[in-house]
């Protein structure tokens, strides 16, 4: 009995102690803190002459223009003409999100110092990746910041736009000027990437991103692996690989969003801006749609196929997942161009060649589609310094401001006549092997392979129901496809 | 005399404010933090609300929808299952564990070395031990433990997959056993080593010990864990089930408490949020009560 007792004692002790071992291998500690930039009083981009009177969404053009300069841009066009700006003075305070393994907030200060330079306006950041829950309260109570970032969670923005919170930015966008230029940002941004809710813009788009996969183009070339292209050839993948003792393919499952974005919405895209549109809209017909069913049926059929989909994929987090993809336990990823970034201190090590491709769950016969969707920000209607919120939106449109959120960030800019150049994006993001991989995926959503269509509109709940479903199609045993889109058609409309 | 006369009618100044002054404010404090919050939430359930914009009345539209919600019944029966597994678990081995390490001739500091060990996730964060377990799940350490006693088990969606809620209860039963252990061992040490030196002179072996004089002394403090550990559980599921599967996969760990979270946060259901809320405070206090009147009714048989 004593003996017994004795030998479950050290089991269990020694179980916790080699598991606590372990964990520390894998836990990478997440950084939460919220900084104020202090306004900078150096100089690094822009000098814009403020004399002129005119309307502060810029609105009238002088015509006298000013000396503008502006550095390290990934444009090809010629620089745009200068146009004076209104004397702006005061205070602008922001609330902005960035996941601090990112490189953001270095993107946003050069923004905020050169808008500081620029305006004489004194900007109080608030940045940060808790900063959505910490201003959260101040929403609630009436005091919110001038301007928001759209970004990370903890933002019920779908509730604060109707709740009249957001300031309607449709006269800036249809009459203003890009800070400091004689650019209309009607006539430079991308349209299609403008949300509009009852005819009227409450949120702008900065800038744009898009989902799919990623992979180790060496890995993959050294084991005569080739990235499936559509979805015969990625169940000849997973054989293939399967017999090599590689998983095909992951995903976040705790957050099953993350293979929602990448692999079926872009798999829905593919059919076209229409049904896109219509399955965004929540409708529960565009859900019983065959489309539909059809991009399900192939992310049920490739994950219910033994081997496979990664083991322990759907109960996974993130970290979980790019740790064991690093590893090369599978060998694709589905997630946003974040992830080099993201992931850098856990491959820059390695021998790894990131690369990125669309989302293969389409047929042969389609072409590789991803679905673009804007990064936004909103003013609020209780802005303080409304004139000096709209004016900093203004400068987000600016050549220099673009390609310093660009690099940042890893994604796409919104304006339509800046070509991506991949070789001034990676040399402007410190030449980092993260840089590269990104570059090589803008490259990609940028060129000839790819359909462009636009994810311009939240489809509230709906999505968070059908990444419920996502996790039951990739069990085996769980729901059929028909189940779960019953189920998904039945709420649809309450979206 | 007189001042007997006094104390018969009643207390006297000095306690009465004695009284006043301690009952009153936190009497008000209880109504601040509990009772308003409380009411604050029936008045929200009868609304539909995004916890931000307009109040929309819709009565009991959000009780209603609750009741027919699959969702909500498998959080249900997922709360109900962890619950009553974690009581048999933990009541069984922290009875046994506090036995053992006061029964069974153990060093004093071998004795101690247990006690620390057993109390430790005790002091652990929920995160730190949800890491750490789904790292023995997750990564094959499991498979590999199997594997030593020539188990070759598949899961074929992983461990985590296809058994979250056992995992869940298994580890939400470890992190219970330590503090419970503690509580049975003060018991045990609390009964007289005369009783057992009786015993033992009367030839009773360990068994009959345990049965006969053990096990019915720290019958309070039985009744005080089961209560316990149903009480806290129903609170505190949540906690694990977040960061563990976070409801999944599908919905399948879905428990009460996420259930309301999910509405709340996720979804900006406040309204609903609430109501399911208030069911779940009724549902816990109606399990609670009628777990105590049964171990009572028990424990005066």
């Amino acid at each position: 009995m004593k003996h017994t007792i004795k030998w479950v004692a050290l089991l269990l002790s020694a179980l916790l102690l080699f598991s606590m071992t372990g964990c520390t291998l894998v836990i990478e500690e997440e950084v939460v803190s919220t900084r104020v930039i202090e306004p900078s009083t150096s100089s690094t981009a822009t000098t814009t002459t403020t004399t002129a009177a005119t309307d502060t969404d810029g609105s009238t053009v002088t015509s006298d223009a000013t000396g503008t300069q502006t550095k390290a841009t990934t444009t090809t066009r010629k620089p745009a003409e200068t146009r004076t700006e209104p004397k702006l003075s005061g205070k602008l305070e922001l609330q902005i999100f960035t996941n601090e393994s990112q490189t953001a907030d270095g993107g946003w200060t050069n923004v905020i110092n050169a808008f500081e330079d620029a305006t004489g306006i004194s900007v109080n950041a608030q940045i940060g990746s808790s900063v959505n829950t910490m201003m959260s309260k101040r929403w609630q109570k009436g005091d919110p910041p001038d301007m928001i970032w759209l970004d990370g969670s903890g933002i019920p923005d779908q509730q604060y736009e109707k709740a009249g919170s957001f300031y309607d930015l449709s006269k800036l966008f249809n009459d203003g000027y890009v800070y400091g230029t004689t650019d209309k940002i009607k006539d430079v941004v991308d349209n299609n990437l403008v949300q509009k809710n009852g005819g009227k813009i409450y949120r702008l788009p900065v800038l744009s991103t898009a989902g799919g996969m990623w992979y180790d183009a060496r890995f993959m070339s050294n084991n005569g692996f080739s990235v499936p292209q559509n979805f015969d050839q990625l169940m000849a993948l997973g054989a293939q690989a399967k017999a090599k003792g590689y998983s095909t393919m992951t995903y976040t499952g705790i957050y099953s969003s993350y293979a929602l974005s990448n692999v079926i919405a872009p798999a829905v895209a593919a059919y076209g801006q229409s049904y896109f549109d219509q399955f965004l809209s929540g409708s529960a017909a565009a859900v019983k749609d065959a489309r539909f069913k059809k991009v399900m049926q192939k992310f049920a059929d490739f994950c219910r196929t033994d081997g496979y989909l990664m083991e322990g994929s759907t109960t996974m987090d993130h970290t979980s997942t790019q740790q064991r993809w690093i590893n090369h336990a599978t060998l694709l990823i589905a997630n946003g161009l974040w992830l080099p970034d993201e992931t850098r201190k856990l491959w820059s090590q390695k021998s790894f060649d990131m690369a990125w491709a669309p989302s293969p769950l389409i047929d042969a016969d389609q072409k590789q589609t991803v679905a673009i969707s804007g990064k936004n920000v909103a003013v609020a209607t209780k802005a303080k310094n409304l004139d000096n919120a709209l004016a900093f939106v203004r400068f987000l449109y600016r050549d220099e401001a673009q390609n310093w959120l660009m690099y940042s960030y890893g994604y796409m800019g919104v304006r339509t006549d800046m070509k991506f150049d991949t070789d001034a994006f990676v040399k402007a993001a410190g030449g980092t092997d993260a840089a590269k991989a990104t570059a090589t995926a803008l490259d990609y959503i940028n060129g000839n392979k790819v359909n462009r269509v636009y994810w311009n509109e939240s489809w509230g709940t709906l999505g968070d129901e059908i990444a419920l479903e996502i996790n039951e199609l990739a069990m085996k045993g769980g729901k059929s496809v028909d189940e779960a889109i019953d189920r998904l058609a039945s709420v649809a409309p309450k979206k | 005399m007189s001042t007997l006369k006094k104390r018969k009618k009643g207390l006297t100044r000095s306690q009465k404010g004695f009284l006043w002054a301690l009952g009153v404010p936190t009497f008000l404090l209880y109504i601040y933090i509990c009772i308003v919050p409380m009411l604050s939430s029936v008045m929200d359930s009868l609304y539909q609300w995004d916890g931000y914009g307009d109040k929309t009345w819709v009565g009991l539209q959000n009780y209603a929808e609750i009741f027919v919600d699959p969702v909500f019944h498998t959080s249900i029966i997922n709360d109900i299952l962890i619950v009553l597994f974690k009581e048999l678990i933990i009541v069984f081995l922290a009875t046994a564990f506090a036995v053992s390490l006061t029964r069974v001739k153990f060093a004093k500091a071998e004795s101690g070395i247990y006690r620390f060990l057993f109390y430790l996730p005790n002091i652990l964060s929920v995160i730190v031990i949800t890491r750490v377990w789904k790292f023995v799940f997750e990564l094959g350490l499991f498979d590999s433990i199997l594997q030593i006693f020539g188990i070759n088990w598949a899961s074929p969606n992983g461990w985590l997959a296809d058994y979250p809620l056992p995992i869940i209860i298994f580890v939400a039963s470890w992190c219970g056993i330590g503090s419970y252990m503690i509580i049975m061992i003060s018991a045990i040490n609390n009964i007289s080593k005369e009783i057992y030196e009786a015993a033992d002179i009367d030839g009773a072996g360990q068994f009959r010990q345990l049965f006969s004089i053990t096990l019915p002394t720290i019958l309070p403090q039985v009744r005080y864990m089961i209560v316990s550990i149903l009480t806290s559980s129903l609170a505190a599921n949540l906690n694990l089930v977040l960061p563990f599967t976070g409801g999944g996969p599908g919905t399948r760990s879905y428990v009460m408490g996420y259930y309301v979270y999910n509405a709340a946060y996720t979804d900006f259901e406040v309204g609903y949020a609430n109501a399911a809320a208030l069911l779940l405070m009724l549902i816990s206090v109606v399990l609670a009560g009628t777990v105590n009147t049964l171990v009572a009714r028990g424990e005066e048989k």
